[in-house]
């Protein structure tokens, strides 16, 4: 097993260190209040996503712009909900009235929403869905879970090309002229996704146990990829970090 | 239906977390090992169910499924929702990993709740032959899981974003509660129909799905 380190390349090829840093950075920024705080964590964690475009096979998982983009457009529609709703106040002697401290609220909430969005980018756009089950494994996560985990991701590929091969099915056979066609087809979809992850999942279950690994049992195993957990101390440290960072933000 | 990262305060997500953890302890027990790759094939069907979009006039609607899995799960949603949204957040960047115990309980409470509610019944319905009046007993079981878990969910985001916010955040609330009412109706409607016809189609998928959890 390699050895975590948060610097240069160990961060960069260890996937659960991407995992932690992604987590810890969330929890941190989460915890931040006031608005000079959350503007450097945004200034900072564009600095670390320009690095990661510009130099990317330096320290960091390169990143693709356009990806960046869309989803910072996608969740900054929660913001401008905010902006059209938090800054108003309204009295009946005033009408509607502009309220700085609400807007400074307003600000520090979008502020924390994109640093966050965008740190989570930088660490895990260019993570393989397979080795998740193992870092999720290696966070102390329970066995069955981890198991949980790893068959869904088995699953997921297989429902995912099935649902757009339906798809396109359906709409070559014309099924989305009236709501009510349209609820149907999406029942129908979903009855045949659920039938074919069965099916899958049946076979993917004898499979494991054809290798050996009692899935069943009361004391099934994991494929070696998912089956190391870290080490007790570790994991009080992770706890202990986590813990520290809270305090920082809530001192921020 | 995701609350955001940055909106909701550290002691709400705190709080929100630990409750959460709660809810998936009492999931694991429910889970047992001979239904996991049941329970696996829920948590795809949640992540894919969720990329499906209902076109409705200029806009869209996406599926939530919480209603469904409720019912089909019962407690054992929590962990399925546990995974299904630690996927969202780290493939789709939906929700995120601080606000992940507050999207957790938002989602699976109300589902897990009106699963315990109404599973016994629709097992009993599903008991009795299967008729024309037990299939619309089923499918209105189905549509009634479905909108009450969403709008659970509604309200348990309204609280949380209260108790971050106090009235400051009121008309926000208001908004966002009115923006979620097409997709409690979308998801009923398909959750009733989806229902229907494994009923129709599917007899005995549905039966396996609803299969009573025995304790590992």
């Amino acid at each position: 097993m390699r050895e975590v380190s948060i610097s240069g390349l160990a961060v960069r090829g260890d996937d659960r260190a991407r995992l932690w840093m992604a987590i810890l950075g969330s929890v941190l920024i989460a915890s931040m209040r006031d608005f000079n705080s959350t503007l450097a964590a945004l200034l900072v964690t564009l600095l670390v996503a320009i690095a990661a475009i510009v130099v990317p096979k330096i320290a960091l998982p390169s990143l693709r712009v356009g990806r960046v983009v869309r989803r910072l457009l996608q969740v900054n529609l929660l913001s401008i909900f905010i902006w059209l709703t938090l800054p108003w106040g309204w009295t009946i002697s005033q009408g509607w009235s502009w309220q700085p401290e609400m807007a400074t609220q307003a600000a520090v909430v979008t502020l924390r929403l994109n640093a966050i969005v965008l740190w989570c980018l930088v660490w895990l756009s260019q993570m393989e869905p397979q080795v998740l089950a193992s870092s999720f494994r290696a966070l102390g996560a329970p066995a069955r879970l981890a198991l949980l985990l790893y068959l869904t991701l088995r699953l997921l590929e297989t429902l995912t090309s099935s649902r757009k091969r339906l798809q396109r099915a359906m709409r070559a056979r014309g099924s989305a002229r009236s709501l009510l066609r349209r609820l149907q087809g999406a029942a129908q979809l979903l009855v045949l996704l659920i039938a074919e992850g069965v099916r899958r999942a049946d076979i993917f279950v004898a499979a494991l146990r054809a290798r050996g690994l009692d899935v069943q049992g009361p004391h099934f195993y994991l494929p070696s990829s998912v089956s190391q957990p870290l080490p007790w101390r570790q994991r009080w440290a992770f706890a202990g970090a986590i813990m520290l960072l809270l305090l920082a933000g809530w001192g921020l | 239906m995701h609350l955001s990262e940055g909106v909701l305060e550290w002691p709400v997500l705190a709080s929100a977390a630990a409750l959460a953890t709660f809810g998936v302890g009492l999931g694991m027990r429910a889970l047992s090992q001979d239904r996991l790759s049941t329970a696996a094939v829920l948590t795809a069907v949640f992540f894919v169910g969720g990329t499906v979009h209902i076109p409705i006039g200029i806009g869209s609607v996406h599926l939530v499924l919480t209603g469904l899995l409720g019912l089909l799960l019962g407690w054992a949603i929590f962990p399925v929702l546990l995974i299904g949204l630690f996927l969202q957040a780290v493939l789709l960047s939906f929700g995120g990993f601080a606000v992940l115990g507050a999207n957790l309980l938002v989602l699976a409470l109300p589902a897990a709740l009106v699963g315990a509610l109404l599973r016994p019944v629709l097992r009993s319905v599903m008991a009795v032959n299967r008729n024309s009046v037990s299939l619309c007993s089923a499918m209105g079981l189905g549509g009634l899981s479905a909108a009450l878990s969403i709008g659970g969910s509604i309200l348990l985001v309204a609280l949380l974003l209260w108790w971050s916010g106090g009235e400051r955040w009121l008309s926000l609330i208001y908004v966002l509660s009115v923006a979620h009412l097409p997709a409690l109706l979308i998801d009923a409607a398909v959750t009733a129909l989806t229902v229907g016809t494994l009923l129709r189609a599917a007899p005995d998928l549905c039966q396996r799905l609803l299969e009573t959890p025995q304790h590992a």
